[in-house]
């Protein structure tokens, strides 16, 4: 039985690793590349490893363009990344809660409201979201890119009902008779529960404010505030890309985000919390 | 005694009149020349935005301090790359509230409304076209009405790069500047033969179809001269004639095939020519230097030649472009000072020198002659693109091979590669003829919508 | 029950409508100030001749009318449909095999999570494409062995029927965040569950249909509805990789949509064809909303 036990470990970890592998191969090729020259990046026979090791692509790639550094753009990412995170966890969390478990008149309406929300393509809502932006004299700023983080994401409001709505309805009854009433049952019963979806609300709406590129685009308008995303494109030109230094700081924009990950997903694994719910 | 008073009279209004004669004395308006004075523009700001990589980035913005030291005057500035920069453009266009100055390309026209034409400053000369030629600087004119749409930064021209050490391997004679389709062909055909590689990877189909319209006889174009109209009379056998040209040569393998095209896709760098794999290119001639960078590293040298003719002797239709210009808001609100910065971006050397014709070949010939003249900002790479955009403008045709680009271009020239040449490739239509009917038919129906 | 709470904790703040209207309040402004009016503009526009560089045109239906003869769209419409039905369960059943695999109690547990969650980080970007057409590409290793298994000539990016695939494949490599909400969703699950399934001598494919499954169907439906929006809207690979090609094989809905509005200057058409694809997705979430009460189950 153990021997059993013993080879089926080993059988385990050979094949995550394996098929691990083959997962961040694209990634693995990515870093790489940022070590290579142009030819080698490109070439239809390329290397997987680079036949020099090319070190410059990073600091050439770190000065950026013009008088500002990546040190800037690093700075901007973390800051919009950081306030859009927070504000997302915060008031999705709040209408997850109102839409799955407070009785409201509308409240169908407003959960197929959210749904449509994302039924448009964003490239037709584009135009008038910045007509609005504009006409508040907001673009140039960061607010457009954060202000609505806290106003509800519906790709985690809906996320987050969907988890509020896994957890028995008793538990809020019993909190009721315990004397609590619909705010402090958000508070000390749905939100603690809640855990695990808003780790992983954390991790998945930081990287996609990260990589985001079109709202920079759109509404930064000054290379002081151009974030990490925005500044790798500006190595890609038709007349010419500067391919080592673009994956140098591509490699660079994926430390934060790694470390985020490992950082909370310790509190998804299993032994770490006890399992939140008991029946 | 009255003669004296005449006299004294004459003397000062002569006195009165000096200054003005004096600031408006030859070459006053010469950014190069040692009085050159530039005007006070403390506390303003201009906002200026273009597009391209980090190192025009780099260098644009080190023209862009010299002019503020030189004025006083704030520069708010801001770039992106290529592809996304007409998004960005169009959002700002929508919201009436673009900068100053922004980069324009040949789609001048589908900007229009939003372009302050120039001719103002270059009449009362803020903007200093002495050393401009008149072909040059009719590369950014509205041909409908005279208008001057932008300065332009640079000109360009497409054209094919080789690779002569394949071309010698084959035992196939190198290009020369009128050689034809025929000649192409079996040049193409020789090297596909020995090295068992594609001879040529990627082509810009659409303005080689509209080119070979140019060809075919002289008159004929596919735009009117001002992009007001087609030219195009609908004898639609030049068109037949490349797409079956092109699609049996892909067949038989000496051109790559749509897979191996995209693969490359806007990548000139990723091209198999850079590798030694590929004999050659179309290209832009302003790409060439960063091809030949890449090429360079595998010990490859490339060379330029003129894209093949329908008839040696006939039309090259040819054309010297300017691929990109600056233009001015119609919004704006200090014209002059915006007017200021395009001629300091235009004319002066020293802000050349900065600027090293990345865009384009200056149109300035005062500017182009100080960067040949020093061989630290001219390589053998950057007069390979002098000679041949010389050699292009000098082609007799040069000047009536290049039509505006009408709004509707940029989908006419999707649905000419996608729909026709892909789709015969794919055997959608019997035979090229029946292609070509049926494009000239679907453009005008793309037309009658804008 | 709900009177008898009101009855309880009378006063204006605990009334379950305001409970409500406050904590829904964020999503509430953000739709009527940032979304209802650019959705009304565009439905507006839709009705219109609209340049961008010009002032909308109101030509009524005009453009509805135009979608229907127009092979371009309803081609985009059809290759969207079929990247929809192959990529999304693939990529669905993917990200759960291996929340699933990744669920077992190790040291590395963390170390794999991560290593198989990198790729989605890497986002959209120029890498991406370029380690895809490499990958792919008429000389890469995918190639090369589709070749020695006998096709000659074979190329992905070439072919009008093959295309998709690298793009299908690619959005399934990015299951990150699929499988980060199985993860949590499987964590949720009570282990005393399986516990007392195993005494009761249920095999590891019976735990999975008879528990994993009905308790994960709520995050199964949630991933689903998210995945097929995703699906629908797919753009920056198709227009990174392939650009629509060869002959519009890969040319989906969205960026038809981008190349309408964007590139061609037919802003409300491209708004028209907006409309008629949400009309289609509603109808399709709809329907799987509808059917959802049947296998999807709440605790309650």
């Amino acid at each position: 039985m153990e021997k059993r036990r013993a080879i089926n470990n080993v059988i385990y970890h050979v094949f995550v690793v394996a098929f691990g592998l083959l997962m961040i191969y694209p990634v693995l090729w990515m870093i790489l590349s940022s070590f290579k020259m142009k030819s080698e990046i490109l070439g239809t026979n390329a290397p997987f490893l680079p036949s020099k090791w090319v070190f410059q692509n990073y600091p050439d790639g770190w000065r950026g363009s013009g008088s500002l550094t990546f040190a800037t753009y690093f700075k901007n990412s973390i800051v919009v990344s950081c306030l859009g995170t927070l504000g997302t966890v915060i008031s999705s969390a709040m209408v997850a809660y109102a839409l799955a478990r407070v009785d409201f008149k509308g409240r169908k309406f407003w959960f197929t409201a959210m749904i449509m929300t994302m039924l448009l393509p964003g490239q037709v809502l584009m135009i008038p979201q910045y007509i609005i932006w504009n006409r508040l004299g907001l673009v140039g700023t960061f607010v457009p890119l954060i202000l609505p983080k806290f106003l509800g994401w519906p790709f985690f409001i809906y996320m987050m009902m969907q988890f509020i709505r896994g957890l028995p309805k008793e538990l809020d009854e019993a909190a009721m008779i315990d004397g609590c009433n619909k705010y402090s049952i958000f508070a000390r019963i749905i939100l603690p529960l809640l855990g695990p979806s808003i780790i992983t609300t954390i991790v998945i709406s930081f990287y996609w404010i990260w990589d985001d590129y079109m709202g920079p685009l759109l509404y930064l308008s000054k290379p002081a505030l151009y974030t990490v995303s925005l500044a790798i494109k500006g190595f890609a030109d038709a007349q010419g890309t500067n391919f080592g230094p673009m994956f140098a700081m591509s490699t660079l924009s994926l430390i934060p985000v790694f470390l985020l990950f490992l950082f909370f997903n310790r509190y998804l694994m299993d032994g770490v919390t006890a399992g939140a719910l008991k029946g | 005694m009255k003669k004296t008073i005449i006299a004294l009279l004459l003397v000062a209004a002569m006195l009165c009149a000096m200054p003005a004669f004096a600031e408006k004395a030859e070459g006053w308006n010469n950014v190069n020349a040692e009085g050159y004075q530039f005007p006070d523009y403390s506390g303003k700001t201009l906002s200026l935005m273009w597009w391209g990589s980090d190192t025009r980035a780099r260098m644009t913005e080190e023209v862009i301090h010299l002019w503020e030291e030189k004025t006083g005057a704030t520069v708010e500035f801001e770039y992106y790359d290529g592809g996304t920069y007409w998004t960005q453009f169009q959002a700002k266009m929508a919201a009436n509230d673009l900068p100053d100055v922004f980069q324009m390309g040949n789609n001048w026209l589908t900007y229009y409304d939003t372009i302050e034409p120039l001719n103002a400053w270059i009449e009362d000369g803020t903007i200093d076209t002495t050393a401009i030629s008149e072909a040059m600087l009719a590369t950014t004119i509205n041909q409908a009405n005279g208008d001057v749409t932008g300065m332009s930064n640079g000109t360009n021209a497409r054209c094919f790069a080789y690779n002569p050490a394949i071309f010698d391997e084959a035992g196939v004679p190198y290009p020369t500047d009128n050689w034809t389709w025929d000649d192409f062909a079996a040049a193409a055909r020789k090297i596909h033969e020995t090295t068992g590689n594609p001879a040529i990877t990627t082509l810009e189909y659409n303005s080689l179809a509209f080119s070979t319209v140019t060809q075919w006889k002289e008159g004929y174009n596919f735009y009117a001269m001002d992009g007001s109209d087609f030219a195009f009379n609908g004898d639609t056998e030049p068109l037949a004639y490349i797409f079956e040209l092109l699609t049996t040569l892909q067949q038989e393998g000496v051109i790559a095939d749509y897979g191996i095209q995209n693969e490359i896709g806007q990548n000139i760098e990723a091209d198999w020519i850079a590798f030694g794999d590929a004999a050659m290119v179309m290209l832009s001639s302003n790409q060439f230097q960063a091809l030949s960078n890449v090429a360079a590293e595998s010990g490859i040298t490339l060379e330029l030649a003129t894209i093949p003719r329908v008839h040696a002797d006939g039309q090259s239709g040819m054309v010297v472009r300017s691929s990109q210009e600056m233009s001015m808001w119609k919004g704006s609100e200090d014209k002059d000072m915006a007017a200021n910065f395009l001629n300091f971006f235009v004319n002066s050397i020293e802000a050349n020198r900065i600027l090293n014709c990345e865009r384009g070949v200056s149109i300035n010939s005062d500017v182009l002659a100080a960067l040949k003249a020093d061989t630290e900002l001219t390589n053998e790479v950057t007069a390979k693109v002098y000679t041949i955009i010389d050699l292009i403008g000098s082609m007799p045709d040069a000047a009536n091979s290049s039509p505006a680009e009408p709004a509707a271009n940029e989908e006419i020239s999707d649905v000419l590669k996608k729909t026709y040449f892909q789709g015969l490739a794919e055997g959608k239509f019997a035979s090229a003829q029946e292609a070509a009917d049926k494009f000239w038919a679907e453009a005008q129906e793309i037309w009658a919508k804008f | 029950m709900q009177a008898e709470t009101q009855k309880q904790r009378g006063g204006f703040l605990h009334n379950d409508n305001v409970v409500g209207y406050l904590f829904a309040a964020p999503f509430i402004i953000s739709f009527l100030c940032l979304t209802l009016i650019p959705m009304a503009m565009s439905l507006y526009y839709s009705f219109c001749n609209y340049k961008i560089a010009a002032l909308p045109e109101w030509i009524g239906l005009q453009n509805y009318a135009n979608l229907m003869k127009d092979a371009t769209f309803r081609n985009s419409l059809l290759v969207t449909i079929q990247y929809v039905i192959i990529g999304v369960p693939l990529k669905l059943v993917f990200a759960l095999l291996v929340a699933m695999l990744l669920t077992r109690p190790t040291k590395l547990q963390g170390f794999y999570r991560a290593v198989y969650y990198i790729p989605s980080l890497i986002g959209g970007s120029v890498a991406v494409a370029l380690v895809w057409k490499q990958l792919f590409g008429s000389r890469g290793p995918v190639v090369s062995l589709i070749k020695t298994l006998g096709v000659p000539n074979f190329n992905f990016f070439g072919s009008t029927t093959w295309a998709f695939l690298p793009l299908v494949l690619c959005n399934a490599w990015q299951f990150g965040s699929s499988m980060l909400i199985f993860a949590s969703g499987l964590k949720q699950i009570p282990k005393d569950y399986y516990e007392a399934a195993e005494i009761d001598g249920a095999g590891a494919v019976k735990r999975f249909f008879k528990i994993t499954l009905p308790i994960l169907s709520p995050i199964i439906l949630f991933n689903l509805i998210m995945q097929l929006i995703s699906g629908f809207m797919t753009f920056t690979q198709a227009q990174i990789i392939t650009d629509g090609g060869p002959n519009y094989a890969t040319n989906y809905i969205a960026l038809n949509i981008f190349k309408e509005g964007f590139s061609y200057q037919h802003m409300g058409y491209a708004c028209a064809q907006s409309w008629v694809m949400l009309l289609i997705m509603a109808a399709v979430t709809g329907i799987i909303f509808k059917t959802s009460s049947h296998w999807t189950f709440y605790e309650s």
